[in-house]
């Protein structure tokens, strides 16, 4: 009997999904730097002291080129550089997800309302979006940070206010092919509450673009938290940032590249971790591959 | 078609209008004053007072708001705080500048990326296509600014073969072009790629081989057409976001444009700066959004029919 059982154990369909995954090598590469850093940024504190290594200035040490020493180099202040990219991993990371979470459930529900009831509300909200996104979003979160002040709080605030109309979108887009289905009558007659019948129905749709797009999204918060601090709008010194790092090294270009090339590098591994999962997922996901 | 045009150009209205509100709104809550701003730090507080009473800075939002649409209605976006011209003047100074480079970004855009998209998807799987892919995938995640330092750093300091700053020749435009240039081509290619991926697996190009259509006319007559549509709504997309994008590119390169305009009135509180400049490109997106829809139901008569009931 447990013979038969195990033959023909029902795999699940995240299983699935993950094995698909696991096949496809330039995913398996983004998913491992993808876990270094979020390794390093939990692990921070372990991996260099924040306040001797990160903040402390030293000025006999500045300036100093990679060595066993410095594994980076230091900065202009002296602070040691490798210490500086482990607690900037921490900082984007950060901006990233609670961006992307909160933009999900913000867009999760104005999405919702506009797709499940439809209509004039669905109008409205849509032409808000349209309004919003035809102001260039780079500049919508410049006028944010301006208002509210610089630090991190607010801007991941405009940050989150420029992405989640793009959220909104989604949502609705996977929402309304659904609404009109008759299972869904069939779920109102019941007398199934509308908000489980989007909940239990209708969103589970939705998680496989959702997932796609977020990691895809991280990556470029990552990117614009990054030009953000850069201009000087972003996260402030001395907060290790890898944007503010680059702002710093611009003065020494010439004698020290190394400030311009280990911060950047960060950057670069980073997003391309996290687009190469996510283009890993979304063929994972896709249905169509089913064998 | 025409009913159809003249109902987008309307629609503009209450989205211009819109996006009027929610920068006016931003704008007001940033600290700062505009007497203050006006006459300096040094001014006496009562100078800076009685300025600020006489721009109507005290009066309640909602009535500096009216007033505001109202003037602009008629045509007057009032005078810079930070230089006295009039905000039109200093926009139209840089515009030509910001909308070179942004032009120039699309056109190499499109040049490199559709092209090795069609190559990757005609010879699927082959090291072209690796290649490609590769390569399209670490633009993707190059931040522009740093590859605009790292250029300079080899093209200007190290080899001396191109000017790192300010405007004046061609060869000025070719850095920041390059670093703006290249996430777009990235996400040109993928497309491009998928698009024809998909179109070449439809019946009708299996059809056209079948009647004996020579390889290089199934792709560009048949294959191409379809696959171009989606690509000019992301390159019509892309131009207008470049023109309010530019301000990193701008930064890096220290080049006088729109995007250092608005960077420099949102520091320091120019309202009327801003606000034209924001509603300018707003506008222009709008209208580039536009034209990118007409354009897709010319190519699209499937796309025409909807629109012309």
């Amino acid at each position: 009997m447990s013979q038969i059982e195990s033959k023909y154990k029902k795999k699940s369909q995240v299983g699935e999904i993950w094995r698909r995954l696991k096949k496809n090598r330039a995913a398996m590469v983004g998913l491992v730097i993808l876990s270094i850093f979020a390794l390093s940024a939990i692990f921070a504190d372990v991996l260099a002291n924040y306040d001797k290594m990160v903040i402390a200035q030293n000025v006999r040490e500045r300036l100093l080129p990679p060595s066993s020493h410095h594994l980076f180099g230091t900065d202009e202040y002296g602070r040691d550089v490798f210490a500086r990219i482990v607690h900037g991993a921490r900082v984007s990371l950060t901006i990233g997800l609670s961006t992307v979470s909160i933009s999900i459930l913000i867009g999760g529900i104005i999405g919702s309302m506009a797709g499940f009831y439809g209509g004039i509300i669905d109008t409205i909200i849509m032409r808000i979006m349209d309004t919003m996104q035809a102001i260039p979003p780079i500049l919508l979160a410049l006028a944010l940070v301006s208002a509210l002040g610089p630090g991190m709080t607010n801007l991941l605030i405009a940050i989150t206010v420029a992405t989640f109309p793009g959220y909104t979108r989604i949502i609705r887009s996977v929402i309304l092919p659904v609404v009109g289905q008759e299972f869904v009558e069939a779920a109102r007659a019941c007398g199934t509450g509308d908000r489980r019948i989007i909940l239990r129905h209708i969103l589970p749709n939705a998680i496989g673009p959702i997932i796609v797009q977020s990691t895809m999204a991280v990556a470029q918060l990552i990117i614009a938290t990054a030009a953000l601090s850069f201009i000087g709008m972003g996260i402030q010194p001395p907060k290790p940032e890898w944007g503010a790092m680059l702002a710093g090294s611009r003065e020494y270009m010439r004698t020290s590249p190394y400030l311009v090339i280990f911060p950047g590098l960060a950057i670069v591994l980073a997003a391309l971790s996290l687009n190469l999962l996510g283009d890993g997922l979304r063929d994972a996901l896709d249905p169509r591959l089913k064998n | 078609m025409h009913k159809y045009i003249l109902k987008r150009i309307i629609l503009l209205i209450p989205i211009i209008l819109g996006v009027s509100f929610i920068v006016f709104s931003i704008m007001s809550f940033t600290p700062g004053d505009p007497g203050r701003l006006i006459l300096g730090q040094t001014a006496k507080q009562e100078a800076v007072d009685s300025l600020n009473n006489e721009l109507g800075y005290n009066k309640p939002f909602l009535v500096r708001y009216v007033n505001y649409v109202a003037k602009a209605a008629t045509g007057d976006f009032g005078n810079s705080y930070r230089t006295g011209n009039p905000v039109f003047k200093e926009i139209f100074t840089r515009f030509p500048t910001t909308m070179t480079i942004a032009l120039l970004a699309v056109i190499t855009g499109v040049v490199l990326g559709i092209p090795l998209g069609i190559l990757s998807a005609v010879k699927q799987y082959s090291t072209v296509d690796f290649i490609s892919t590769v390569a399209a995938m670490l633009m993707a995640s190059i931040p522009g600014f740093w590859l605009g330092l790292m250029m300079i750093i080899l093209f200007s300091l190290k080899l001396g073969w191109l000017p790192s700053n300010g405007v004046g020749s061609f060869a000025h435009f070719i850095m920041p072009t390059i670093i703006l240039s290249i996430p777009f081509a990235a996400q040109l290619l993928r497309m491009t790629r998928t698009t024809m991926l998909e179109t070449i697996r439809q019946d009708y190009i299996r059809t056209a081989r079948a009647k004996g259509a020579t390889e290089r006319t199934v792709i560009w007559k048949h294959a191409l057409k379809n696959a171009l549509l989606p690509v000019i709504t992301v390159a019509g997309m892309e131009l207008g976001a470049l023109l309010g994008g530019t301000v990193v590119a701008e930064a890096v390169f220290s080049i006088p444009g729109i995007g250092t305009l608005i960077l420099t009135a949102i520091r320091m509180k120019d309202i009327p700066q801003v606000m034209a400049t924001v509603i300018f490109l707003a506008s222009l997106f709008c209208i580039i959004m536009m034209l990118v829809d007409i354009l897709s139901s010319f190519i699209d008569p499937r796309i025409r029919a909807r629109y012309v009931k």
